[in-house]
């Protein structure tokens, strides 16, 4: 790929899984997109009215080396060097209950969900999990104007500000 | 998601139960200090894991 300056731009190499993968500067690709094959899949997902391209879904979260928390993918620009694992156990784990807790999202939202091929595993809690929520906890009535428990005013107000808000460590 | 908002609601609908489900409480407990966006959520829970820690016997 060229710049039309005649000079192959360099990209930035890190390690994903272990796998060393360059990552184009002009494009604005996270931590995750810059794989030569993709490791775990989860684009249909942003389907869902919950979990909304803006960094706010957090079920694409991974884990970089020597940072305290999880990362979202995708946003996170890779930096040259970094280690990113997607498969690790803490990593996994935390994208598991992320989808789980997305299922008693408010009834309106929930028909509007589109299902995520490939991940009824991940997504579906099971029985007994399911139970033990439900046991405990009953969702408030959904009295949101647009019927998805607020979730496009908190995207508004997110996108918003997020050109204001310092990037800290962790986005 | 919002992490916080999600997840706050689980807790308080955990912590009401007046027996403790450690074990859910503390997969909570993890995805929202790894999620949540904002410093509220990630500390939001850290008082029940401590009375877990401390307190063990008295709520399980």
């Amino acid at each position: 790929m060229s710049d039309g300056s005649g000079v192959a731009p360099k990209g930035v190499k890190f390690l994903l899984d272990g796998v060393e993968v360059e990552a184009l500067r002009a494009r604005r690709s996270g931590a995750r997109r810059g794989a030569t094959r993709p490791t775990f899949r989860i684009s249909a997902s942003r389907r869902h009215p919950a979990i909304a391209p803006t960094a706010i879904g957090r079920a694409c979260m991974v884990e970089i080396e020597g940072e305290r928390v999880l990362a979202a993918s995708c946003i996170r620009q890779p930096s040259p060097g970094m280690k990113v694992q997607t498969q690790s156990e803490r990593a996994v784990a935390n994208r598991k209950l992320v989808f789980e807790l997305l299922s008693p999202i408010s009834r309106r939202a929930r028909k509007r969900m589109i299902p995520i091929p490939n991940s009824g595993r991940t997504r579906r809690a099971s029985a007994s999990r399911q139970a033990a929520f439900a046991a405990r906890y009953q969702p408030a009535p959904d009295r949101s104007p647009s019927g998805d428990g607020g979730q496009s005013r908190c995207l508004h107000s997110m996108q918003s500000l997020r050109p204001r808000l310092p990037r800290s460590a962790g986005q | 998601m919002h992490a916080l908002r999600v997840g706050t609601e689980k807790a308080v609908g955990l912590l009401a139960a007046p027996k403790w489900d450690a074990e859910l409480l503390g997969e909570l407990t993890r995805v929202m200090t790894d999620s949540s966006i904002c410093g509220l959520g990630q500390a939001a829970i850290e008082s029940g894991e401590e009375v877990l820690k401390h307190f063990a016997k008295d709520v399980s």
